[in-house]
């Protein structure tokens, strides 16, 4: 019997609405009493009977003599199911004598009835008050009946005495065993925003034993719920691990200002959506880090579910902090706050870390000591890091120009602290995706959430080598999925999620080998099931007419260039194969498909960059605008083109071929950003977007930063600084700030053509056709 | 064919939103080869809607939804190789539950089937056109003398409530009285208050619980902070003031 059988048992019989929520919760809190007493040693007690009758007692509470009549509701329950004749009969018995029953002098001496007994007296409607609470109340409303007042009266002592027995013996408070391990957020739901956040129980959503599990892994978003939804990883990881017997997984994500500070009002803390239990009672929490600026949130949440910030302040009950993710290319500004990080593809890591974390888990649960050992052997496996077996050492730098001595120190090399540590970390890759798990029941938002669709990953890494970009290099070369498999993952996931739009997940869609074939394929497929696909971003420089042509039978959606630079010898230099032949013959293409919305994406700060390379900017705009109207006047058209020219702030990134490069500082950025948004106004038929320039700079300072930089990250946080990548809630100043605090300064120590980086330790990564492209061109820039 | 869901709303899916719960739905019926029909023209959308939206964070026992689909061969269980055929859009285990059973399976605790029928013919217009009222069971401790404070509360014969607009801050006076049709004290208990109230709920003019029960409170000089109302709809009434579905004897 399940909690939706007992449920339906009470829909059955008409019970209430507020009936069954009362019933509901006397049945949990009747159960977690029960199970904490088996526990500390009262075997005989029957979880069965205890359930039966709790999640029952007042199910004809609407009429008169609900006890009486109760109990026979549920003796006659044997008749269903004769298999358990003996539990419904003790439970009738419970239900018929719930309204009058006292309680024994001694803990030993409690049988079921006592145990549901104490469950309804403290539970007031469907939330859990305790017991004085509750009789208090009683008293206050049957003042006048003499009757109920003394039955209150003359339990009150024995009850309390029991309940300080029960204490004693299970070690925890009865709150505490009321609720099973979990906290009650329901208060605070009423209050705050989008409560839709934190209630869980989605389609998919995981709900399995807690006890049951080896491992309990709680996967961490540092945003919000509708950011941390649309991230696939999350929905492998997830999938991954719950589809294990033997572990479970749940979801935290960081809340916002009105719950979090309600939380910090009840004094609550951080929980996770699927159970509502505490952060800091799961064995593994695993962050994922998709960006810098998410770093601070990291910090709040460890916070707010009181896990010590830094790792070495962590104890044996405290959970191992994982983490994971692009920003994994250089984990050092977040090092000090993680047990360990996964380099590379997580898939084959989390599954060997689960086996690992199992095999040590019984000696945890005898109380030994099992963090020093599981950390080591963890360190072992191909794409694991644990930042505390290596201790950066640091050295005066030289001024780059007149190589004097400064007294700046820069890092310079690693001391192991544990000889078995490996010298360095490989990046961990998921060799063939057709192989490695990816889920086909993907939990569905119940809120909108950015993207509400199925999604499959049909490539991971890039043919393409542009020389900033971390996907290229930092990464296991190029994999693909098949398409046998693509199609079929996209029929179950539809299938289990009701989802009516789908698409495509790589870094190129349109450089997947066979594309053409692969879209046409899926859009005859989907067409026949009202689901629509959708390709965002589509790069149009690799899509040929056939796929344009189908993609524009249904959707005119927006179609996207990433020159990058707007000259051809600047995009030479940083290996962005777009000349403006390409973009020329595309437009001639598209637009007379019917696609008239165009995006060019552009980066302004790159290295050698001149005013010539943001006049090209403008030029190239220029040039597109001259295009479709030349087009519509050799056609005797008027299309309706509009072009939206998006300019980003080049951060250098770790890993990189140009990592060495001075990203721009915040006000030349800007300088060039009003040059460039003037320059584009005088072009008819454009918009025009850019990027706040301060957080360019801090993401910059992140990124490349190395262990120092956790000092600065903690402090921004202890100063108020989160959901840094949220424009409206991004304080520069508070960054600056930090950064003088920490004795840190604001600037890239590492924009040099030579010397030790911090991120030394993390392995190079393969980009496809350039062999070792990234270790070998690494000194060669700016 | 259109069809009607009857259906629950309670638990924790109580704190989705109107719109979500569209979302859900249409995802649900989906799943379970209930697909809806959807619009000819520029934006094709999904034909279904419900009776009376519910506000986030209220129960209910009394939610109406209905849908116009095509996938009939989904709705009646047949036999597995039937006439349906190839054309048949639901697969073969579909077909072998009822319709109400198919969607419980997928709907998340919280939300729960609780009839499944063709739309009777006596509602050709959309069924939202013929809700006149609304019933809530109102709930809340902390409130003495509750049947005499509705008594009073009731015998005013204006009650005026001031709005503010969301975003332009403008300030709106509007009477409710003649919004509020009945009330009826469940139980009276010390200390908290149990009743239901039918509050207008059609025609263009609907009047939310919350904005009665803050009403409520100013006449009552109750401190509206210090009070956690839990509200139940429990039923949504046509213009003879009898739950839609619910026909008297004799049609």
């Amino acid at each position: 019997m399940t909690r939706a059988d007992f449920l339906a048992i009470l829909d059955a019989h008409g019970a209430p609405e507020h009936v069954k929520r009362h019933c509901m919760k006397v049945g949990e809190v009747a159960e977690n009493l029960a199970a904490a007493l088996i526990k500390a040693g009262m075997g005989r007690l029957d979880m069965d009977v205890v359930r039966a009758a709790g999640y029952l007692h007042d199910i004809a509470r609407a009429g008169k003599d609900h006890d009486l009549v109760g109990a026979g509701i549920v003796g006659a329950l044997g008749g269903e199911y004769p298999a358990d004749a003996a539990t419904w009969a003790a439970a009738a018995d419970i239900v018929a004598r719930h309204m009058k029953l006292g309680f024994p002098q001694r803990v030993e001496d409690i049988s079921e009835a006592e145990v549901v007994s104490l469950a309804d007296r403290m539970v007031k409607e469907d939330a859990f008050v305790g017991y004085e609470a509750r009789m208090e109340e009683l008293l206050r409303r049957y003042a006048n009946i003499r009757e109920v007042a003394d039955r209150v009266h003359g339990n009150m002592g024995l009850a309390l005495g029991l309940i300080a027995q029960i204490e004693t013996l299970t070690g925890k408070t009865i709150r505490e065993i009321a609720m099973g391990g979990c906290i009650d957020i329901d208060p605070l739901l009423r209050r705050v925003e989008r409560p839709g956040r934190y209630i869980g129980g989605e389609i998919n959503a995981a709900a399995k034993v807690w006890a049951d599990a080896g491992l309990r892994f709680c996967f961490a978003f540092p945003d919000l719920y509708e950011i941390g939804m649309s991230y696939t990883g999350f929905q492998i990881i997830y999938g991954l691990l719950n589809n294990r017997p033997d572990s479970l997984c749940e979801r935290a994500f960081a809340p916002a200002a009105d719950m979090a500070d309600g939380l910090s009002a009840a004094g609550l803390p951080l929980f996770t959506l699927e159970s509502r239990r505490p952060v800091n009672t799961f064995d593994i929490v695993g962050f994922t880090l998709q960006y810098e600026l998410c770093c601070t949130n990291v910090c709040r949440m460890l916070d707010q579910a009181r896990i010590p910030l830094y790792a070495k302040d962590r104890g044996e009950s405290d959970p191992f902090i994982l983490g994971g993710g692009p920003c994994g290319a250089n984990p050092e500004p977040m090092a000090d706050f993680f047990d360990l990080f996964c380099i590379g593809d997580g898939e084959g890591v989390l599954e060997q870390l689960a086996d690992l974390y199992i095999s040590w888990n019984h000696k945890r649960k005898a109380g030994l000591a099992i963090r020093e050992g599981f950390l080591r052997e963890a360190s072992v496996i191909r794409g694991v890091y644990v930042p505390s077996f290596y201790a950066p050492v640091y050295t005066v730098s030289a001024d780059p120009i007149t190589g004097c001595e400064t007294e700046q120190e820069v890092f310079s090399h690693f001391e192991k602290l544990w000889d078995g540590a490996p010298d360095q970390i490989n990046r961990a890759a998921a060799a063939n995706l057709d192989e490695a798990f990816f889920p086909v029941r993907p939990v569905v938002a119940h809120i909108e959430s950015v993207h509400d669709r199925a999604v499959v990953e049909i490539m991971r890494g890039c043919y393409r080598s542009c020389r900033f970009c971390q996907a290229s290099y930092a990464c296991e070369g190029v994999r693909r999925r098949s398409p046998e498999r693509i199609k079929e993952l996209l029929r179950e996931q539809l299938a289990h999620t009701g989802y009516d739009e789908v698409t495509l997940l790589s870094l190129s869609t349109g450089d997947y080998p066979g594309v053409e074939q692969l879209i046409t394929d899926i859009m005859d497929e989907l067409a026949a099931r009202d689901v629509a696909l959708s390709l965002p971003s589509l790069r149009l420089d690799s899509l040929k007419e056939n796929t344009l042509k189908r993609i524009g039978e249904y959707k005119h959606s927006s179609l996207t260039f990433a020159p990058e630079a707007g000259t051809q010898r600047l995009r030479d230099v940083i290996d962005k194969r777009i000349t403006e032949e390409d973009i020329m013959r595309a437009l001639e293409i598209a637009l007379p498909l019917g696609f008239t919305k165009f995006k060019f994406y552009f980066m302004i700060g790159l290295p050698t960059e001149t005013m010539a390379d943001l006049d090209g900017i403008a030029e190239l705009a220029r040039a597109a605008v001259t295009k479709a109207k030349q087009l519509g006047r050799e056609r005797g058209e008027q299309y309706n083109f509009h072009l939206s020219v998006s300019v980003s702030n080049f951060v250098p990134k770790p890993g990189t071929p140009i990592e060495r490069a001075r990203g721009g500082g915040e006000a030349e950025l800007m300088e060039k950003i009003m040059y460039l948004k003037d320059a584009i106004r005088r072009v008819k038929g454009t918009s025009f977007k850019y990027h706040d320039t301060r957080m360019s700079r801090v993401e910059m300072l992140l990124a490349k930063g190395d262990r120092r930089a956790a000092a600065v990250i903690a402090q921004a946080a202890r100063m108020g600084a989160g959901f840094d990548s949220w424009r409206e809630h991004f304080r520069y100043g508070v960054w600056l700030k930090a950064f003088e605090d920490a004795g840190l300064p604001a600037e890239d120590l590492y924009a040099r053509a030579d010397g030790p980086l911090p991120w030394e330790l993390i392995g190079p990564g393969k980009a496809y056709g350039s062999g070792a492209a990234a270790g070998a061109e690494s000194g060669g820039g700016a | 064919m259109k069809y009607l869901i009857e259906f629950s709303k309670t638990g924790r899916l109580i704190y989705i939103s109107h719109l979500d719960l569209a979302r859900l739905f249409l995802r649900v019926l989906r799943m379970a080869g209930l697909r809806p029909d959807y619009s000819a023209g520029f934006n094709p959308h999904p034909k279904m809607s419900f009776a009376l939206p519910l506000s986030l964070g209220f129960h209910s026992v009394c939610e109406y939804l209905e849908i116009e689909t095509g996938q009939t061969a989904a709705i009646s269980p047949g036999p597995e190789n039937g006439k349906a055929g190839r054309e048949s859009a639901a697969p073969a285990a579909l077909r072998t539950q009822t319709p109400a059973g198919r969607l419980n399976e997928r709907l998340p605790e919280g939300i729960r089937v609780t009839g499944f029928c063709e739309k009777p013919v006596c509602y050709p217009k959309s069924l939202a056109s013929y809700v006149h009222a609304a019933r809530y069971e109102i709930m809340c401790e902390g409130i003495d003398d509750a049947p005499a404070r509705l008594a009073a509360f009731f015998a005013q014969s204006s009650i005026t409530v001031r709005k503010e607009k969301h975003k332009t801050g403008k300030v709106t006076e509007n009477d409710i009285r003649g919004a509020m049709l009945d009330y009826r004290v469940v139980k009276d208990l010390k200390g908290r208050m149990l009743a239901e109230v039918t509050l207008l709920s059609g025609g263009g003019a609907v009047l939310n619980p919350l904005v009665f029960f803050d009403a409520f409170c100013a006449h009552s000089g109750q401190v509206r902070e210090a009070l956690a109302p839990v509200v139940t709809r429990q039923a949504i009434l046509g213009k003879d003031g009898r739950p839609l579905l619910q026909k008297p004897g004799g049609e």
